[in-house]
């Protein structure tokens, strides 16, 4: 049975990140869909479900963690991962409460982030 | 043999009279007061019962006679004041209107004439016939002659007698000669009395002065020795009574050092007559008490003007002293105090200021890096992709190695990332169990250790297999940051040694090299941030390292030598582990 393709929403205001890590993501058979605010995050997070989003923490107009804290209640069973630039302890513990399911800071090693995204995605739909 | 004949009346009244002055001489002899000579030349005279007489004396204008004294009874005077309307003391003989008293007076002359003569020019004008009649003497003669002082007219003496006669003027001038040489050993006597006087009230002040005031007063003779001094300095030399100190010098009370000071200001004051003013010192007795006092002393000269010693006083100037002395020292404390905070400020501003530059920085450097990791990530991707025969090409000319240092060079920027993190991030102690040998172990073990360089672990017996309460996280980030820099400093390879060891109280772990070490004008600012020798590096490492170090109430140090090494020291609070 071919598995239709799992889909991804990055979050970035900085395209060159956005561009690469869909680019990464795609060529292990990811859909990939990109938003550069908070914005227009949520409004294509109304249209269509994904299964998981990589949401940067600085956002222009509106912080990750309330663009977190919209797509928890939206989508709880999506898988939730906060990047961040400059890590904070308060942000990673609101980000967990928040619903995050994971908290990692750039510059995370490709191979790693993609280990990352297939287990979350594994533990969510095993949950 | 002289006939013996009896004697003539004018002789033997003249042989009275004779003897009469000279019995008045010898008893006014001697007597030191001039009333007093008056009054005794007066009572003679009454005693007498022959001769009378007035003593009259120059008013201060030199005008007018007035009457001194006289032997007419208390009785008469009362009826010539009630007569005439004027009382004795009050009257006055103008020398411009008399004849007899003028002359007497002005040229000196001793003159004789009839009583009533001599009354008259004693009589108000209006008022001569009855005074005459209240004193009239029949056939009585005057005899007036001038009363000198100093060889200066002051007055007159009448004599007056019914046996009176030109040639008894001798003796009378004889007698007035004696009154006059009483009256000036009188008042030679009554100027020096009041001499004697006024340098007694001065002594009595001196004595007041020196015994009631608080301050040290003394006299010395030309070789500093005490003449006098006063109950002050008696009290500043330690002693009990005053007159202890005469003819002893400051060395028989003070210590060599300050006697020995103010001998040779004394000299300066003695030799050179050069007065010292207010010269602050310190009085030590030889017990060791000590007090500071404020010192003045001048010359004493003689009238040829020669000096004969000197007066010193010291006033006592502890307490003004010590209170100015607390309120500089005080005064002091407070500048450094403000000094120090006001560097510790300038520190914390602007260790907030490179905070917040490593969290801007370490932000803007993570998604560009982010970005350079993404594209190794699919450049490694594609050439897996790529045909084999490109591939081997690629892989032949380096693609490989270029890939590993672009990895390489990510990893080092990401550790700058970290380490501006790492500054600009509050820390959080958090301690937890553990001992020396775990600790040292497992943090040697997270880092590359080269082939050429030996490792090794040394663990104080007294901490051997003890757990200790510390901040593990906090204490492996400053070691492998240390470790890290002990192998880059041993590049051609060397011994490193992390210790662990028990110190008064502290822990003390050390990490040692024998690598190229730190000249010693860097030593004081590596760990100060942004300082750096390395070619890559922002110069954080060792200041997180300190601050790391400080959030553990603990502090590092460095010891260094160019050549030979370099050893890192922490010391942190040793808190023993209860379980376990």
């Amino acid at each position: 049975m071919k598995r239709k393709a799992k889909t991804i929403l990055l979050v970035d205001d900085d395209k060159q990140i956005l561009d690469s890590l869909k680019m990464i993501l795609e060529s292990e058979g990811y859909t990939v869909e990109t938003a550069q605010s908070g914005e227009e995050a949520v409004a294509k997070n109304k249209e269509k479900a994904y299964d998981a989003a990589f949401l940067d923490m600085r956002l222009p107009k509106m912080q990750g963690t309330d663009l977190l804290a919209v797509m928890h209640k939206e989508s709880p069973r999506m898988v939730k991962i906060m990047m961040t630039g400059f890590p904070s302890l308060e942000n990673a513990v609101a980000s967990l409460k928040l619903g995050a399911d994971a908290y990692i800071m750039k510059p995370i090693d490709p191979e790693k982030l993609l280990e990352l995204v297939k287990n979350k995605m594994t533990e969510k739909s095993e949950s | 043999m002289l006939k013996k004949e009896p004697i003539s009346k004018p002789l033997s009244d003249l042989i009275e009279i004779m003897q009469f002055t000279e019995n008045v001489s010898t008893k006014i002899h001697g007597i030191l007061d001039m009333d007093e000579i008056f009054r005794i030349v007066i009572d003679e005279f009454r005693k007498s019962k022959k001769y009378t007489c007035h003593i009259l004396l120059l008013t201060d204008d030199g005008k007018s006679l007035k009457v001194a004294d006289t032997t007419v009874s208390p009785l008469k005077i009362k009826a010539a004041e009630r007569l005439v309307g004027i009382k004795l003391k009050n009257f006055t003989i103008q020398l411009d209107d008399s004849k007899f008293f003028k002359q007497v007076v002005r040229e000196g002359k001793t003159i004789q004439a009839n009583v009533n003569d001599v009354m008259r020019e004693m009589s108000p004008q209006t008022m001569v016939s009855p005074i005459i009649q209240l004193f009239y003497f029949e056939n009585a003669m005057s005899i007036v002659t001038p009363l000198e002082l100093h060889g200066r007219i002051i007055g007159t003496f009448t004599m007056t007698s019914t046996t009176l006669a030109d040639y008894f003027i001798p003796s009378v001038s004889n007698l007035t000669r004696h009154i006059t040489s009483a009256l000036e050993l009188a008042e030679e006597n009554s100027s020096r009395l009041k001499t004697e006087r006024l340098l007694a009230r001065e002594r009595d002040l001196l004595q007041a002065l020196m015994d009631n005031i608080p301050d040290a007063i003394y006299f010395k003779d030309k070789n500093s020795r005490f003449i006098r001094i006063n109950t002050g300095q008696a009290k500043k030399l330690g002693i009990i009574s005053p007159e202890e100190a005469v003819g002893k010098t400051d060395f028989d009370f003070l210590t060599p050092e300050h006697a020995e000071d103010a001998s040779n200001d004394e000299l300066q004051v003695l030799k050179k007559n050069q007065p010292l003013i207010d010269k602050v010192e310190k009085s030590e007795r030889m017990n060791g008490q000590f007090r500071w006092v404020s010192t003045t002393k001048v010359p004493i000269k003689d009238q040829k003007g020669q000096t004969t010693g000197l007066v010193g006083i010291s006033r006592d100037i502890t307490e003004r002293k010590m209170m100015k002395d607390e309120l500089k020292r005080y005064s002091e404390n407070l500048e450094e105090l403000v000094r120090q905070k006001t560097e510790k400020l300038k520190e914390a501003e602007r260790l907030a200021a490179i905070g917040e530059t490593a969290a801007m920085v370490g932000h803007d450097l993570a998604n560009p890096l982010q970005v350079i990791s993404n594209q190794l990530y699919l450049g490694k991707r594609m050439l897996e992709q790529f045909p084999e025969e490109c591939k081997k090409v690629a892989i032949e000319r380096g693609v490989l190695q270029m890939f590993e240092s672009v990895a390489g060079q990510i990893y080092y920027m990401n550790k700058i990332i970290n380490d501006l993190r790492d500054f600009a991030m509050p820390i959080k102690y958090e301690p937890a169990a553990i001992d020396a040998e775990t600790l040292l172990t497992q943090t040697l073990s997270t880092i590359i250790v080269p082939e050429n360089v030996r490792s090794s672990i040394e663990i104080d017996e007294k901490l051997a297999s003890t757990k200790f309460m510390v901040d593990p996280n906090i204490l492996k980030r400053v070691l492998i940051n240390l470790l890290t820099n002990a192998v880059q400093a041993m590049p051609n390879g060397g011994k490193l040694t992390a210790k662990a060891g028990l110190e008064d109280g502290s822990i003390t772990l050390s990490v040692k090299d024998t690598g190229v070490g730190i000249p010693k004008e860097n030593l004081d600012k590596i760990f100060e941030p942004l300082f750096t020798t390395k070619a890559k590096g922002a110069g954080l490492g060792l200041a997180v390292c300190k601050r790391l170090i400080e959030a553990h109430e603990g502090s590092i140090s460095v010891e260094s030598e160019v050549g030979k090494g370099t050893v890192f020291t922490m010391h942190v609070p040793y808190r023993r582990a209860t379980s376990g």
